[in-house]
């Protein structure tokens, strides 16, 4: 706002009862204490070094794989002699406080029909809950995961084999869980296991303080590639035709 | 007094709505370049505070309440800014200063405790906090004692220890519940005050060396201050228990870059920080928009200061410069250790941003010692005219 000077204006202000050149030095003192934080912001923000660089890139995340599934044995007429399922399981790292872990069992018994062990699992460990959920049980288990950051679904795979002869079992070999992933370890499982075992993507998900998933900051870092299904140049003869199971995998 | 309206106001019949207007006008006309700031500083909070909580389950919860207690806080500034620092303003001293101090007092009894704190009065959904809210009281009763004792400032009795009893008496509830951070800003602000205004830095040494075995009995009494040394010193030895708050602080202000992550997607802020939309409020805010967007807050800070203390040096009587100063090194002093906290360069100690952070009683608080600020500023002669004599500003 704007007023008409009054003819009598000061010519000079009159001296102050304290010392006003105080207020200049005050002023001083904000001026570094902000060129101060400055820097600082600048250090930290522009010009981070390869330490900080880190922490603020890696250690927050959590890298996992994505699994691949593994491909299915099939006879030459197309009969699948050996396929792959996946599950999920539900595990509880077992809080060594006493009403915690009646709190978590409470919450947990809330949503899945579970019953106590009859030996108690011991503080500390990371107990198996449910070791194959259904479609159900792993929705409730899933928003359960959210509340109670001591639980966690274990994803896992099983390899199926069609009931026959003990040579044929033999031919087709058996598999075994390496890190999460199926390995063939004999027969034919191992004769082609670079072909079935597929590539398993990779992906980073930031965690939050108490060690759960981010959903929004999940990313996928390399595609998964699913395991190619093998033909064999066999006749599987016994017995009528099997019930053709769901073909868990996709042809590449 | 009364302004008249323009004469481009086109004649009203009906004389109440004559009067609204008036009043309006006689209102507005306190909106000042300071009060705009403020105004600014304070939507930029709502958007900050929106910021902060949009990936809670109610963002819009915590920015409509924030958004009120803005509304009352440019009510109070207009007020206050118009009032000016005259006569009223003393007669008054008084009265707030008994509020404000009882209320201190009171709520160590009927307040309630919110993470290991008693300093809230709580009804319903609503939280005040007494220690806010009496800061432009404190500042304008040390004034006033500064004012009383100006003839022997350079006395240690009759000089300097008056006013060390003025802020001993707020200082002693804000300990009690405890509030340290806040007693720390009460305290620097008496330091900045008591200097500026003539008194000697060997009284202000004088008085940090008596504090020293105070401040044992408070580590001995609270120890989870002295770990929260621990953890500002070593950061990375106490990383998981002490220090995790220091360390969390650089990686979410390291995470902005020069340009800051998306609006509402500072994912370090929102998973690791405490208080992402109070206490690490410019933390949050520097991950979101980056050191481009938080530098200008830093200038205005500056520039408060700086019009602040240009205006200061007009004042003619040490009330009036006290208050005016001290209004300015408040705000400033919490600005600074506030955003000192969130940089690393101090232990954490729970101080708001002020206008940003999000909290109705540090938020009006604001608004009321800016508004008190330009009150006094409204009192004082205008500057030398110009050689044509034609205007000068107000």
């Amino acid at each position: 706002m704007t007023q008409s000077a009054p003819a009598t204006t000061p010519a000079v202000l009159p001296a102050p009862a304290w010392p006003d050149r105080r207020a200049v030095v005050l002023l001083l003192v904000m001026l570094v204490w902000s060129g101060l934080l400055v820097l600082r912001l600048g250090r930290l923000m522009l010009f981070p070094g390869p330490e900080l660089k880190a922490a603020v890139t890696q250690d927050a995340w959590f890298r996992g794989e994505i699994p691949a599934p593994r491909g299915c044995l099939f006879d030459r007429d197309g009969r699948m002699l050996a396929w792959s399922t996946h599950h999920f399981a539900l595990r509880w790292r077992v809080p060594a406080d006493p009403r915690r872990r009646a709190e978590d069992w409470r919450r947990i018994r809330r949503y899945l029909p579970v019953h106590e062990p009859a030996t108690p699992w011991p503080a500390g460990s990371e107990a198996t809950v449910i070791a194959d959920l259904n479609p159900n049980e792993l929705a409730a288990a899933s928003l359960l995961c959210e509340g109670v950051p001591r639980l966690r679904l274990y994803g896992w795979s099983a390899r199926h084999r069609l009931p026959g002869d003990r040579a044929l079992t033999a031919y087709l070999g058996e598999t075994r869980l390496v890190d999460g992933r199926e390995c063939g370890v004999s027969g034919t499982e191992l004769a082609h296991d670079a072909v079935l075992r597929g590539v398993s993507g990779r992906f980073r998900v930031m965690l939050d303080r108490h060690g759960r998933w981010l959903p929004d900051s999940w990313q996928k870092e390399s595609d998964m590639v699913p395991g190619y299904d093998v033909y064999l140049p066999i006749h599987f003869p016994s017995g009528p035709p099997a019930a053709k199971p769901r073909r868990p995998s996709s042809r590449p | 007094m009364t302004t008249p309206a323009p004469a481009s106001m086109p004649p009203c019949p009906h004389p109440a709505v004559t009067a609204l207007r008036r009043s309006l006008h006689w209102l507005l006309a306190g909106l000042t370049p300071a009060g705009l700031v403020a105004l600014f500083l304070g939507l930029w909070g709502c958007l900050a505070v929106y910021n902060a909580t949009f990936h809670l389950a109610q963002p819009l919860a915590f920015v409509l309440r924030q958004g009120v207690w803005l509304l009352l806080g440019v009510t109070g500034l207009l007020l206050l800014a118009r009032a000016g620092a005259g006569a009223a303003l003393r007669r008054a001293l008084p009265w707030a200063a008994g509020a404000a101090y009882a209320a201190l007092w009171l709520v160590l009894h009927f307040g309630v405790r919110v993470n290991g704190m008693q300093g809230w009065f709580a009804w319903g959904g609503v939280f005040v906090q007494p220690a806010e809210l009496a800061k432009p009281v404190y500042v304008l009763t040390l004034a006033w004692v500064l004012e009383r004792t100006q003839p022997w400032r350079r006395e240690f009795w009759h000089g300097f220890l008056p006013p060390l009893g003025c802020l001993t008496a707020w200082l002693l509830p804000l300990v009690l519940e405890p509030d340290f951070g806040t007693a720390l800003i009460y305290a620097l602000t008496f330091a900045a005050l008591y200097w500026a205004m003539g008194g000697r830095f060997r009284d202000l040494l004088l008085l940090a060396a008596a504090a020293l075995p105070v401040t044992g009995v408070v580590l001995w009494w609270k120890p989870y201050i002295w770990q929260r040394f621990a953890g500002f010193l070593f950061p990375d030895r106490y990383a998981a228990s002490f220090g995790w708050h220091v360390q969390q602080f650089q990686h979410a202000v390291a995470a902005g870059g020069l340009t800051g992550q998306s609006w509402g997607k500072g994912r370090w802020s929102e998973s690791f920080l405490p208080l992402g939309y109070s206490d690490s409020m410019f933390a949050t805010l520097a991950e979101s928009i980056g050191f481009l967007g938080v530098l200008p807050l830093l200038l205005l800070l500056l520039a408060w200061v700086w019009h602040g203390c240009r205006e200061a040096r007009r004042c003619p009587d040490v009330f009036r410069a006290a208050t005016l100063l001290g209004m300015v090194s408040l705000l400033a002093i919490q600005g600074l250790v506030h955003l000192s906290v969130n940089l690393g360069l101090m232990p954490p100690t729970g101080i708001t941003l002020p206008f940003l952070s999000y909290g109705g009683s540090s938020l009006l608080s604001a608004f009321l010692m800016i508004g008190i600020a330009e009150g006094v500023r409204r009192t004082l002669a205008p500057l030398q005219s110009p050689p044509d004599g034609s205007t000068v500003q107000t």
